[in-house]
């Protein structure tokens, strides 16, 4: 299995020509699905992120509430593999810029 | 506590054990066979092919866009899908294999006379393979909600197609809405096979909780209660 990541940036022609701010951060986000039980959802946090029971619980209770909560920032490597990682756990995420 | 130690026990009456097992095997067969055996190529430049998000509903909910824009989330797809895939492949596979036979303690099951000769087990998971239940029986409950349409028939679509965007007041009619449909399957007469669906939904929904509530006794308070959905 490639690492998407390494092997999709370098070729990216409209990336380059777009980010001209490399150090731009792109975020990750979760969005509110009827599915997912609470508990769970705060536990991938804590596993996938390694965050505190407090602030998963926090960012759970954020996408219940708002539909929506960016659970991680940084460059778009690192979005894309917490995103599929997020996936693979059945979460409902996305990839995006941090200005969206 | 030690790796090989396990973290969660649960024991399976015949009949979940069979349901589960049934589950889990509907779900290798919805993910499709393994790279391996489509394409050799393929796995030399670990490209699939598919772009397009799956068109069955479940298979969309399981293997979503992970961008908005549709450039972005075809490329995406076409390097990840097939390992997103393997991934959940691996989950629903284990918690078969786990159910066929826990190292001897369960019976042998009878290809052709399934139902009949199954017994139930008796289930030790090691910390290692926790996560993969969880998340099979995740993709269980999500494949299982897309057709109770708990979520609405939209489950899965890209938020940019405005069924999710708005987090606003729309929210609270999704939400309203998640109520009605609980309570039309609540109302619904034992012979409806929906209302056996909505059942084995909810029990798998229960045993989600109860495996986290097995490896972490840390778990209660306001993130539970009354294992109400979020997310």
């Amino acid at each position: 299995m490639p690492v998407v990541a390494e092997t999709l940036t370098p070729d990216l022609d409209e990336a380059s020509e777009t980010d001209l701010r490399p150090d731009r951060p792109w975020i990750s986000v979760v969005w509110d699905d009827p599915v997912n039980l609470m508990s769970y959802v705060t536990h991938v946090f804590m596993v996938l992120f390694g965050y505190s029971r407090f602030k998963a619980t926090e960012l759970m209770l954020k996408v219940h509430t708002e539909g929506r909560a960016v659970v991680s920032s940084g460059t778009r490597e690192e979005m894309e593999r917490d995103v599929s990682r997020l996936h693979e756990y059945g979460l409902w995420a996305t990839i995006q810029r941090d200005d969206e | 506590m030690s790796e090989q130690e396990p973290i969660i026990r649960h024991t399976f009456s015949s009949q979940e054990r069979y349901i589960l097992i049934n589950l889990a095997e509907q779900i290798l067969e919805l993910l499709g066979s393994p790279p391996e055996a489509r394409d050799p190529l393929h796995d030399v430049v670990g490209i699939s092919g598919s772009e397009l998000p799956p068109e069955d509903p479940v298979l969309k909910r399981l293997l979503p866009s992970a961008y908005k824009e549709i450039q972005d989330a075809a490329e995406f797809r076409r390097y990840t899908e097939d390992a997103l895939r393997e991934k959940k492949r691996a989950h629903a596979y284990l918690i078969r294999e786990s159910l066929i036979d826990d190292e001897g303690l369960g019976e042998e099951i009878v290809q052709g006379d399934r139902e009949l000769d199954i017994t139930s087990i008796r289930i030790s998971i090691k910390s290692d393979d926790a996560w993969s239940w969880l998340g099979g029986l995740n993709d269980i409950r999500l494949a299982l909600a897309v057709r109770l349409e708990i979520g609405g028939t939209s489950m899965g679509d890209l938020p940019s197609d405005g069924h999710r965007v708005d987090s606003g007041s729309s929210q609270k009619t999704a939400s309203e809405n998640q109520k009605e449909i609980h309570r039309k399957y609540e109302l619904m007469t034992d012979s409806d096979p929906m209302k056996a669906v909505y059942a084995v939904y909810n029990w798998l929904g229960w045993l989600q909780e109860e495996f986290l509530k097995q490896m972490d006794p840390d778990l209660d308070g306001p993130v539970t209660e009354g294992s109400e959905k979020a997310s």
